[in-house]
């Protein structure tokens, strides 16, 4: 069994221009499916494989003309199985953790930027465990892409607050590793504890702060950023298991930081090219699941 | 007028940091929550609930997932406690963060004495998260209250490599090295800051800062007249900036200028634009302040200098009291709460007030002094040798302070039981003060001789003060006035008038 995600042309009949909005979905449809095979080709065992793609006619006309992509089936996202109404399965999380911070590494280590890792494009499987999947909004360094123009091709309510202010770095790798960055420690935050890394900033943030209000610079914004994450990573502290308390807090505060420039571990901060580099966390989270698969977290 | 420095709560509420108007809207996300609703409605369980949640408070859609919410606050321990507290704000139960940032502003602004707490609260934040750039300020403002100037820099220098454009810390950090007696420092730090060019409280604290220095104008005065001209700012957004700029006015002798922009000024004032045009208004008249203008929140010095001005001397206090619980660093406040309380004969009140100026700032010789004075007037000659001896004598340079000094030791030594050299000490004084042609110190000397006169009589003292008391000429100011009807009570309580 398989998942099929279809693209819908027919959306393009009610628009003022369906020629462009036509053009612009197949562009997206061609890049993804693309994307998708050269991801297939080297072997990315964390994101989720298309097995087949094609085109089937469900009406007459080529606005019935129905393009597809073929996923392997999961057996569904992370929030099926967290379980935050009992004891926090840490061992489970921490292993889910760890296999979604390969995936992120293993696509940046092909240039592509996911985008939009969110619980529901966090799929698990019974033997494999998770996978990253959908790249409806990736980019790959050096392709043209359709999502290129947008500002965030992503869900911009699990952004980074860069994105939400409107004040990206200009450099493509900051601006788009580092989204996935921050996506990466709002996975960790979720899994933990319910709670993404941008609503728990909101929660935080004076009204007249909040994305959809403040008018202002991203100068004098960002200090009041920085404080409600104080607050998070507080927040967060107090929520996670104490065997892991200190490590994933770390990771958070490293990889939620709300200030792009500074975003990431501080280790690789300080060494060129690899300044976004994610082995660290892989690394971390690894070690973290394996002691608490061992029972050795208590 | 160099700019205010309060917490970073009590800036926000003052409506120091609103915005300037954007040129770039916010996003409009039009994403919808349907899928997640029916997810959540298909699965019933927490994590599909505070997804759905988490996705409506970012998208402003709160209505859509109020029962998804509802639900979690209702599952009470089932439900974890960052999940449950993620519902509450968005059903409008909490808020978090205006409740604990009002907790950590009160008490930044508690008394110098209580300080300490507000330290160690901010330290601690600090330590678990250092890149906060408004727990820097705030501790460092909090060290400055305390006098720990070195580390009050250190904390101000970390806030500004933090946020080297953000108004809050610039502002902030100009208001610290003013304090520091470093004004060059200040204007270095807001001009390497490009924000300062096109923000007009930025604007204002530099062109405060560099009237500070003196030496000429600051170079941004075109800029802010050029913006002021411009008018793309509201009023509430440039009143700082006029009260500057129509000081620059004042000083170079430009009344007709200086009124203009005060007015501007005042149109939609902060309170520091308000004791500004207190000030101008002293200096040039009719800037055009009204009553309104003092009822300001915290405009507790354009209100002290006003109730100063009318000579309502404990009104003056209690405002001067507030005054100095809102700059607790500073040792305005406490000088001009001092001096009021010197003049009521409210030692205790003013030897308080000194003493609390004295811990942000503790070799300052005009808080010593008044120290010094209320001590002495509560017979507590021990203690006033002790502060005084602190106090150097200034040079034959300084009339007017060899003046102060000169008259606060001959309060000693009267209250010490040296009538003569006490008398010999106020004597010099009233000569340094006419030769300096200050006529209110002179008076304000020659009173102050009298009542020690009266306090410890001999056979001269009749004479000695008659004589005294015929050199006042009809006081104008209203603080010889107030001593002056003082004295003339204690004359005929002695029988002498």
């Amino acid at each position: 069994m398989a998942f099929l995600k279809a693209m819908d042309f027919s959306r393009a009949a009610g628009t003022p221009d369906p020629a462009t909005v036509l053009k612009a979905m197949l562009d997206s449809y061609v890049y993804e499916r693309d994307l998708l095979s050269r991801c297939g080709e080297r072997r990315l065992s964390r994101v989720v494989k298309a097995v087949g793609h094609g085109a089937a006619a469900v009406e007459p006309g080529v606005d019935g003309l129905v393009q597809y992509l073929i996923f392997e089936l999961a057996d569904g996202d992370v929030r099926t199985y967290m379980n935050l109404q009992a004891d926090l399965d840490l061992a489970w999380s921490l292993r889910t953790l760890h296999e979604v911070a390969i995936g992120v590494r293993q696509l940046h280590w092909h240039g592509v930027a996911h985008l939009d890792l969110k619980p529901s494009n966090v799929f698990t499987f019974a033997e494999e465990g998770s996978k990253v999947g959908d790249l409806g909004s990736a980019l790959e360094m050096g392709t043209i892409s359709p999502n290129e123009a947008k500002e965030h091709p992503g869900d911009y309510r699990y952004a980074p607050p860069e994105i939400l202010y409107r004040h990206q770095p200009p450099d493509w790798s900051r601006r788009r590793f580092g989204c996935d960055l921050y996506l990466l420690g709002s996975m960790i935050t979720f899994l933990m504890t319910g709670v993404s890394a941008a609503a728990a900033l909101q929660g935080y943030l004076d009204p007249r702060h909040r994305w959809g209000t403040w008018r202002g610079s991203w100068d004098d914004v960002l200090p009041f950023l920085q404080e409600a994450f104080g607050k998070v990573l507080d927040d967060f502290s107090a929520a996670v298991h104490p065997a892991a308390r200190n490590e994933l807090r770390e990771m958070v505060a490293y990889l939620c930081e709300p200030d792009p420039t500074k975003r990431g571990h501080p280790k690789n901060l300080s060494m060129k090219g690899n300044e976004l580099g994610t082995e660290r966390f892989v690394s971390g989270l690894n070690l973290l699941a394996s002691r608490a698969e061992a029972g050795a977290l208590k | 007028m160099v700019p205010r420095w309060r917490s970073a709560f009590n800036t926000l509420e003052a409506g120091d940091l609103a915005p300037l108007a954007g040129d770039i809207p916010p996003i409009v996300d039009s994403a919808l929550l349907q899928e997640k609703l029916n997810e959540w409605k298909a699965t019933r369980t927490v994590p599909f609930a505070s997804d759905l949640v988490g996705a409506g408070m970012m998208s402003g859609q709160l209505g859509e997932v109020r029962e998804a919410a509802e639900w979690l606050v209702g599952l009470e321990e089932q439900a974890p406690l960052t999940v449950r507290r993620l519902a509450s704000q968005a059903l409008g139960r909490t808020r978090a963060n205006a409740e604990s940032r009002r907790i950590t502003g009160e008490l930044i602004a508690q008394q110098v004495t209580k300080v300490n707490p507000a330290v160690h609260k901010l330290r601690s934040v600090l330590q678990r998260y250092p890149r906060n750039p408004l727990a820097w300020v705030d501790l460092a403002r909090s060290y400055a209250s305390l006098g720990l100037l070195d580390q009050a820099d250190r904390a101000i220098r970390a806030a500004i490599t933090l946020a080297p454009n953000s108004r809050f810390a610039l502002r902030s950090a100009a208001r610290f090295f003013v304090h520091r007696r470093d004004p060059e420092r200040a204007r270095h730090i807001l001009r390497a800051s490009p924000a300062t060019s096109h923000d007009p409280w930025l604007l204002a604290a530099e062109i405060a800062v560099s009237t500070v220095i003196g030496g000429g104008t600051s170079k941004f005065v075109p800029t802010g007249a050029r913006l002021m001209k411009v008018g793309r700012f509201p009023a509430s957004q440039t009143s700082e900036l006029a009260g500057a700029l129509g000081t620059v006015e004042i000083l170079s002798g430009s009344r007709k200028d200086a009124k203009r922009l005060f007015e501007c000024a005042l149109i939609d004032p902060t309170e520091n634009a308000v004791a500004q045009a207190e000030w101008a208004n002293q200096k040039i008249g009719q800037v055009g302040i009204q009553e309104r203008h003092f009822q300001l929140p915290r405009s507790f010095e354009a209100r002290a200098r006003r109730q100063y001005a009318e000579g309502n001397w404990q009104q003056a206090l209690e405002e001067a009291l507030g005054w100095l619980e809102d700059e607790p660093f500073s040792s305005n406040p406490a000088i001009f709460g001092s001096f009021v309380a010197s003049i009521i004969g409210d030692a205790e009140s003013g030897a308080d007030l000194a003493v609390r100026g004295l811990d942000a700032n503790p070799n300052n010789p005009i808080l010593l002094n008044n120290l010094v004075v209320a001590l002495a007037n509560q017979s507590m000659i021990r203690e006033a040798r002790e502060f005084f001896s602190r106090i150097g004598r200034p040079g034959a340079e300084d009339p007017d302070d060899l003046a102060v000094w000169s008259a606060t030791l001959g309060l000693i030594e009267f209250r010490d039981g040296h009538k003569e050299a006490g008398r010999a000490l106020y004597q010099a004084s009233r000569t340094m003060s006419r030769t300096a042609g200050n006529q209110l110190k002179h008076d304000m000397a020659t009173l102050y001789l009298v009542r020690e006169e009266l306090r410890s009589p001999g056979a001269d003292t009749p004479e000695l003060v008659q004589n005294l008391m015929k050199e006042l000429q009809t006081p104008t100011n209203p603080i010889v006035r107030t001593l002056l009807t003082s004295v003339a009570m204690e004359i005929r309580g002695k029988g002498l008038g």
